[in-house]
C-alpha cells in the first residue's frame, strides 16, 4: 500500500504538501498502482479529510496550475456542491437572470452526477456553447454577458484521475470531488456564489473560501438540502470578505415560499421546457422567484446591487420583461445540440 | 439535555482565536459576538470546526444558524443539544 492510501486510511495525522506531491508526480509519470486512484478518491468521498489535508491537496494543484491570460473582473459564477436534494438547474437559471440583469457571469458546472441532468447536460440540449479555451471564454462572456466554461478549467490533475478510475465510473468514487468541485477550477472571476447542500461540508468549504481571498465568496446553506438559495424557508449566507453571518428571510423580501414540487428535477425529456418556462416566469412562484433570489445573490456578490431588496426586484423584472428568456435564445447554436451529453 | 458546561472551553477559544487581547475573565458570556465583529462568518465557520473536533459534535446536525453562535452561553446550548441527541441516537 502506498504512502498516501495508508495516511488517507489511517487519519491518524494530516496528509501533507509532500506526499501529495509524490502522489501528482507518480501521476504524471504513469506510476500510479493499479487501482491507486480509485482507492485514493473512494477514501476521500467516504469521509471528508481533515482540513489539514484538504488544504495541502489544493495548495498541491495550486503549485501545478498555469496562470490564464485573461482575466474576468466583475464577473460571477454560481456552483453548488451537489449532493443534495434533485432539483431543476436552478443555478444555471439563475446565471442567465443574473446576465439578464446586466450582471457579468461566468458559469462552472459539470455534468450530472447522478441520474438527474446536469448544468452540462441541460446545456448540450439547449445547444450552448460550452467554452474550450480562456480566450473563447472571453469573446462569449463580451458578446452575451455570460459564458460557460468547459472542463479546460479542471485541473489536469483531477481530468487525468478520472480516466485512471476507468474502467470504474467516475461518479462511483467521485463524491468528494463533487464536494469540492466548486474550488477546483482555474477561474479568475471576481466573485463566486457556492450553496452547499450539507451541512457538515460547511467546514471544509470554509477552508477553502479562506484559501480563494482573491475573489469574493458567498457560501449558502439551508436546512432544506437544496445546493442554492431556496425561498422555502431561511438560508445562512456567509462570506470569505469580513462579512458577518446572516440568515436570509426569503419571505421578508416578498419572495414565494418554494415547494418540493416547484423545485423537483424534471425528466431528461422535459427538463429544455421546465427549464424555460421558468425563464419566462410561466412556471409556480416558488420556482421563479427561488431563481431570482439566486440572481440576486450574484448580483449582491460581485456588486452590482448594494441591498437584497434591490436585488430581487431587478432579478423579478428580468424575468418579467422576458430578458432572461430572450437571453437564453441568444447564446443557443443550433449545431451545439446535444454535445456536451 | 447535556448539562455538562462547556462555557469556559468555548471562552477561551473565543478569546484567543478572536479576541487575543482581551482577558479570558473580561469576556461575558453574553456578548454579542457576531453583532460585535468579533466572529465573521468564516469566524463561524472556523468555531464550527473547532466544536466538532472538540467535542465530537454531529456535524450533520450542524446548522448554519448563526443565532446559535451569537454568544458563548448560545454555544455552550448548541454543544449541549447536539451532544443529547447522539446520545439519544445511540441509546
Amino acid at each position: 500500500m502506498t504512502q498516501i492510501l495508508s495516511m488517507l486510511l489511517a487519519r491518524a495525522e494530516p496528509v501533507g504538501l509532500p506526499v501529495w506531491r509524490s502522489f501528482w508526480d507518480r501521476q504524471a509519470a504513469g506510476k500510479l498502482r493499479r487501482g491507486e486512484a480509485a482507492a485514493v478518491l473512494a477514501s476521500l468521498g467516504t469521509a471528508m479529510p481533515d482540513r489539514e489535508t484538504l488544504r495541502a491537496l489544493f495548495d498541491s494543484l495550486d503549485e501545478r496550475r498555469a496562470v490564464p491570460a485573461v482575466d474576468f473582473p466583475d464577473t460571477v459564477n454560481i456552483v453548488g456542491t451537489g449532493g443534495g436534494r434533485g432539483t431543476f438547474n436552478i443555478s444555471t437559471a439563475s446565471a442567465f437572470v443574473a446576465a439578464a440583469m446586466g450582471v457579468r457571469v461566468l458559469k462552472t458546472g459539470s455534468r450530472a452526477y447522478s441520474g438527474r441532468v446536469g448544468s452540462f447536460d441541460l446545456l448540450g440540449l439547449l445547444g450552448i456553447e460550452l467554452t474550450g479555451s480562456y480566450e473563447r471564454t472571453a469573446e462569449v462572456l463580451d458578446r452575451h454577458g455570460i459564458a460557460f466554461a468547459g472542463n479546460f478549467v479542471y485541473p489536469a490533475q483531477i481530468t487525468s484521475l478520472a480516466r485512471d478510475v476507468a474502467p470504474l465510473d467516475i461518479r462511483a468514487v467521485g463524491r468528494f470531488l463533487n464536494a469540492v468541485g466548486p474550488f477546483l477550477p482555474t477561474i479568475p472571476v471576481s466573485a463566486q456564489v457556492t450553496g452547499i447542500a450539507v451541512g457538515d461540508l460547511a467546514g471544509h468549504l470554509g477552508v477553502l473560501a479562506e484559501r480563494a481571498r482573491t475573489k469574493r465568496i458567498l457560501l449558502c446553506h439551508n436546512e432544506y438540502g437544496v445546493d442554492e438559495l431556496t425561498t422555502a424557508g431561511p438560508n445562512a449566507v456567509l462570506g470569505n470578505d469580513g462579512r458577518a453571518p446572516e440568515v436570509l428571510d426569503p419571505g421578508a423580501l416578498g419572495l414565494v415560499p418554494a415547494s418540493d414540487a416547484d423545485l423537483a428535477a424534471a425528466p431528461e425529456a422535459e427538463a429544455v421546457e421546465r427549464f424555460l418556462d421558468v425563464l419566462a416566469g410561466r412556471a409556480p412562484d416558488g420556482a421563479v422567484h427561488t431563481v431570482c433570489l439566486n440572481a440576486a445573490a450574484l448580483a449582491i456578490a460581485v456588486g452590482a446591487c448594494a441591498s437584497w431588496p434591490e436585488a430581487v426586484r431587478a432579478a423579478l423584472a428580468a424575468v418579467r420583461d422576458g430578458a432572461a428568456r430572450r437571453l437564453v435564445d441568444r447564446c443557443r447554436q443550433p449545431e451545439v445540440v446535444g454535445a456536451h451529453g | 439535555m447535556d448539562h455538562t458546561d462547556h462555557t469556559a472551553a468555548i471562552r477561551t477559544f473565543v478569546v484567543e482565536e478572536f479576541l487575543p487581547d482581551v482577558r479570558h475573565e473580561d469576556l461575558d458570556l453574553g456578548y454579542d459576538l457576531i453583532a460585535n465583529g468579533v466572529i465573521d462568518s468564516l469566524g463561524l465557520l472556523k468555531l464550527i470546526a473547532w466544536l466538532e473536533d472538540t467535542f465530537d459534535v454531529p456535524v450533520d446536525d450542524v446548522e448554519l444558524n448563526p443565532d446559535s453562535f451569537r454568544t458563548v452561553i448560545a454555544i455552550n446550548a448548541f454543544v449541549s443539544a447536539a451532544l443529547e441527541t447522539t446520545a439519544v441516537r445511540l441509546s
